[in-house]
C-alpha cells in the first residue's frame, strides 16, 4: 500500500509550476550551502518565515528543497575553496579539496553530487517505509515516556555534539529546555519570566530565535574576523565514472545506513553523520593511508551520510516530533507553524502525509541531482563573493525572516538577542544543537512531567516503571555514564579481556 | 581559546549563572500555587526549578573544575582593557553589533528602504567592501531589489 501512495503523491508534484519551485528552492538551497557562512538551518529559517504566507504543501516543499540543497550544496565549497559551506561538509574537505588539488576537481564535485542523490534515496527509502513503523510505536507513548524522550534528546544531542566537554552540551540543552519556559505555560496559562511583557507572553518566537542563533553569529565572524577568502579552483569533467561508483557500493550502502540512524538521533544532524561515516570508510578500506590524500572512498563516505542523515532526521519529526537535526527542529517548528501536527497522531488524523514528505523529498533530491551536475560553473563564480558585501545582505533577510512570522518588530530584537548568546555559546565551546532541541523540546518536557503527575496524583514510580520509561531511562544513563573516564577505561579493559580470551582482534592498520 | 583562558573564562561565566540561577530560582518560587490542579507538581514553576536547580549545580561542577585548572587567577589591568578595545577583532565586532542596533531602532520609524539602504551603505564602506560609489549603488539596487521581491513574490508586508 505505501509504495502506492508513494506513487500517487509523486504524480500530484509532477506539473510545471510545482517543479520550477522545486528547481529554484533547490538551487537557492545549494548557493545557501555553498556559501561558507550560510547553513541549512539559517536558510530553513530565513525561508520559513518568507514563505509563511503561502499554502502549506508548497511552503513544506520549498523548505525540502532548501534543506537537501543546501547540505548538498556544502560539498562545493568544501571542495573548491577548502572550507565546508555548511557543518555537514566538514568531513568532505579531507578528501574533497586534496582530490581538487590535484586538478580532479570536476570529478570531485561529481563524485560528492551522485554520492549525496545515492545517500538522499536510502535516507528516502527508510523516510518512506519505516516512519509509519515508528508511528505505530509511537503511539504507545504517553506523557510519561514523551518525558523521558525529550530529557533523553537533550542528553544524547548534548554528548554527540560536544565531544571535547559533555557537560558543556547539557548545559546548553537544558539552558534551551528552560528559554522554551519563558511565556505561558501550556497547562495553567500562567506567564513565566515574561517580566509583564505583553510580546514574551505568547513564548519566545521559535524562529527569529533560530534565525538569531545561527545567522547573526556568522555575519559578526565574517565581518568582524578578517579572513583571507580563497579563489575558487577551475572546473573540467563533472561527470562521475559508474565504476568509480560501484567500486564503492558497499562504502555507498553502509554510510547511507550509518547517516539514517544518526539522523534519527535526536538533534544530533548530518555533520556527525559524515564524521562517523568517514571514520568507518577509513576502517574497511584497503588503503587506509589514502584517506586526508586525496580518497574518493573518504568523499563518497561523507557525502552519502550526510545527505542521507537528511532523511533520518525527518523520520522522527514525523512520528515523534522530535526533531533529528537542527535543520529538521526548524522544519518541524515550519510544519507547526502551517498547521501540521507532526508526532503519533499523525499516523491517524494524516496517515499520508508521510508518503507526501516523501515524495516532496525525492523531487528535491532529482532537482539537487540535476542542478548538481548541470550547473557547477555559474554556480562556482558565487564563491568569489567578498564577504563584506554578502554578510549585511544577511543580515538583512535574517531581519526580514525574523519579521515575516507575526509581522512584530519586536521579533527582530529576539533574533539580535539569540544572535549574540548564539556568538557567545560558540565561543565558548558550548555546541548550539542540544540548545535548539532545548528550545524546541521545553514544552513537551514541562507538559509532559507535569501531566503525568497530576495524573497520577504524584506518584513518580511510574515514571520509572513502565516498559519504554525504562528503556530510556536506561539510554539516558547510558549515555552520561559512557563519557565517564573510569568507565571507559572498564570497557577497554573488557574488551581486551573479551579479546584475549576469544583470541581474535583488530587487524592492526599499517 | 587556549585551556587557561578557557578555564578564566569559565569561573567568570559559572558565577554569573549560578547568581543568576540563585535569582531564577527565588523568582520562581514566588509563583502561584494551583491546589485544585494538584500538589507542587502541578505548579507553573515546577520544571523551571527543576532545570534551573540542575544548571546551578552543573555550573558549581564548572566553577570548582576552573579553580583547579587556575582560572581563578583572573586580572584585569586597563592595559589589558585598552588592548582589547584597540584590537581591530574587538572595534569591527562593535561597529558590527552598533550598525545591528541602529538598524533595529530606526525599523519602523523611518521608511524601509531608507533604513536598509542606509544599514547596507555604512557596513560595505566600513567593512571595506568597497568606495562609497559603489557602496551607494549595491545598497540602494539591494534595498529596492528585496522590498520588491519579499513584498511582491513572498507576500511579506515588510515594516
Amino acid at each position: 500500500m505505501g509504495p502506492l501512495i508513494l506513487l500517487q503523491e509523486i504524480f500530484k508534484l509532477l506539473n510545471p509550476s510545482t517543479l520550477f519551485e522545486v528547481f529554484w528552492a533547490t538551487l537557492l538551497g545549494i548557493t545557501v550551502g555553498m556559501m561558507p557562512g550560510l547553513t541549512a538551518t539559517m536558510g530553513i529559517a530565513l525561508l520559513t518565515g518568507l514563505t509563511f504566507q503561502w499554502a502549506s504543501g508548497d511552503a513544506i516543499l520549498i523548505l525540502i528543497c532548501m534543506y537537501v540543497g543546501a547540505i548538498y550544496g556544502g560539498s562545493r565549497s568544501a571542495i573548491l575553496i577548502n572550507v565546508p559551506g555548511t557543518p555537514a561538509a566538514a568531513a568532505t574537505v579531507f578528501d574533497g579539496y586534496p582530490l581538487a588539488r590535484s586538478g580532479r576537481a570536476g570529478e570531485a564535485i561529481g563524485l560528492a553530487t551522485t554520492a549525496s542523490f545515492l545517500g538522499s534515496m536510502i535516507g528516502l527509502f527508510f523516510l518512506s517505509f519505516f516512519t509509519p513503523w515508528l508511528g505505530s510505536i509511537a503511539l504507545e507513548f504517553r506523557s510519561f515516556e514523551f518525558f523521558w524522550l525529550s530529557l533523553f534528546g537533550v542528553i544524547i544531542c548534548g554528548n554527540l555534539t560536544s565531544p571535547k566537554d559533555p557537560l558543556k552540551g547539557w548545559i546548553s540543552g537544558i539552558l534551551g529546555l528552560f528559554l522554551a519556559m519563558v511565556g505561558m505555560d501550556v497547562i495553567q496559562a500562567f506567564p513565566r519570566y515574561t517580566g509583564g511583557s505583553i510580546e514574551l507572553s505568547g513564548g519566545l518566537s521559535l524562529i527569529p530565535a533560530l534565525v538569531g542563533l545561527y545567522g547573526i553569529p556568522e555575519v559578526l565572524n565574517g565581518l568582524a574576523e578578517i579572513r583571507i577568502q580563497e579563489k575558487a579552483m577551475q572546473i573540467k569533467r563533472v561527470i562521475p565514472r559508474m565504476r568509480d561508483l560501484w567500486d564503492n557500493r558497499k562504502n555507498i550502502v553502509r554510510s547511507g545506513i550509518i547517516g539514517v540512524i544518526i539522523g534519527v538521533i535526536p538533534g544530533v544532524g548530518e555533520n556527525i553523520a559524515s564524521y562517523v561515516a568517514y571514520d568507518f570508510a577509513q576502517r574497511g578500506s584497503k588503503h587506509p593511508e589514502k584517506f586526508g590524500k586525496g580518497a574518493e572512498e573518504g568523499l563518497i563516505a561523507a557525502e552519502t551520510a550526510n545527505n542521507a542523515c537528511v532523511g533520518g532526521a525527518i523520520i522522527p519529526v514525523l512520528a515523534l516530533a522530535v526533531p533529528g537535526s537542527p535543520p529538521a527542529a526548524v522544519l518541524m517548528a515550519a510544519m507547526w507553524l502551517h498547521g501540521m501536527r507532526p508526532g503519533p497522531l499523525l499516523m491517524i488524523e494524516t496517515p499520508n502525509y508521510v508518503y507526501e514528505v516523501s515524495a516532496m523529498f525525492l523531487i528535491a533530491t532529482f532537482a539537487m541531482l540535476v542542478l548538481g551536475l548541470s550547473m557547477v560553473r555559474p554556480m562556482v563564480k558565487v564563491l568569489n563573493l567578498r564577504n563584506s558585501i554578502l554578510m549585511p545582505i544577511v543580515f538583512i533577510l535574517c531581519a526580514i525572516g525574523s519579521f515575516a512570522i507575526a509581522g512584530r518588530i519586536f521579533d527582530i530584537l529576539i533574533m539580535l538577542i539569540f544572535g549574540v548568546i548564539g556568538y557567545g555559546i560558540r565561543k565558548m565551546d558550548y555546541a548550539d544543537a542540544p540548545f535548539i532541541l532545548g528550545l524546541i523540546l521545553g514544552d513537551m518536557l514541562d507538559e509532559n512531567l507535569r501531566r503525568s503527575l497530576m495524573l497520577t496524583s504524584g506518584a513518580v514510580i511510574p515514571l520509572f516503571t513502565r516498559p519504554i520509561c525504562i528503556i530510556l531511562i536506561a539510554l539516558i544513563v547510558l549515555t552520561i555514564v559512557a563519557r565517564n573516564a573510569r568507565f571507559k577505561g572498564m570497557m577497554s579493559e573488557t574488551r581486551e579481556t573479551v579479546t584475549k580470551t576469544l583470541g581474535f582482534g583488530r587487524k592492526k592498520q599499517p | 581559546m587556549d585551556e587557561k583562558q578557557m578555564a578564566k573564562a569559565d569561573f567568570i561565566t559559572s558565577i554569573v549563572m549560578i547568581f543568576a540561577g540563585l535569582v531564577i530560582l527565588a523568582v520562581t518560587l514566588y509563583f502561584p500555587r494551583f491546589p485544585e490542579w494538584g500538589g507542587i507538581y502541578a505548579n507553573p514553576g515546577f520544571t523551571p526549578f527543576l532545570l534551573v536547580l540542575t544548571l546551578v549545580g552543573m555550573y558549581l561542577y564548572i566553577l570548582v573544575r576552573s579553580v583547579k585548572r587556575g582560572g581563578n587567577q583572573v586580572r584585569v589591568t586597563g592595559e589589558m582593557v585598552r588592548k582589547f578595545f584597540q584590537s581591530m577583532v574587538a572595534k569591527r565586532y562593535f561597529i558590527c553589533l552598533g550598525l545591528f542596533v541602529l538598524y533595529y531602532i530606526l525599523l519602523g520609524r523611518i521608511p524601509f528602504i531608507l533604513d536598509t539602504s542606509l544599514y547596507l551603505f555604512l557596513s560595505i564602506l566600513i567593512f571595506g567592501g568597497g568606495g562609497w560609489l559603489k557602496a551607494l549603488v549595491i545598497s540602494v539596487a539591494t534595498s529596492f531589489a528585496v522590498y520588491l521581491i519579499f513584498v511582491r513574490i513572498f507576500l511579506v508586508p515588510l515594516p
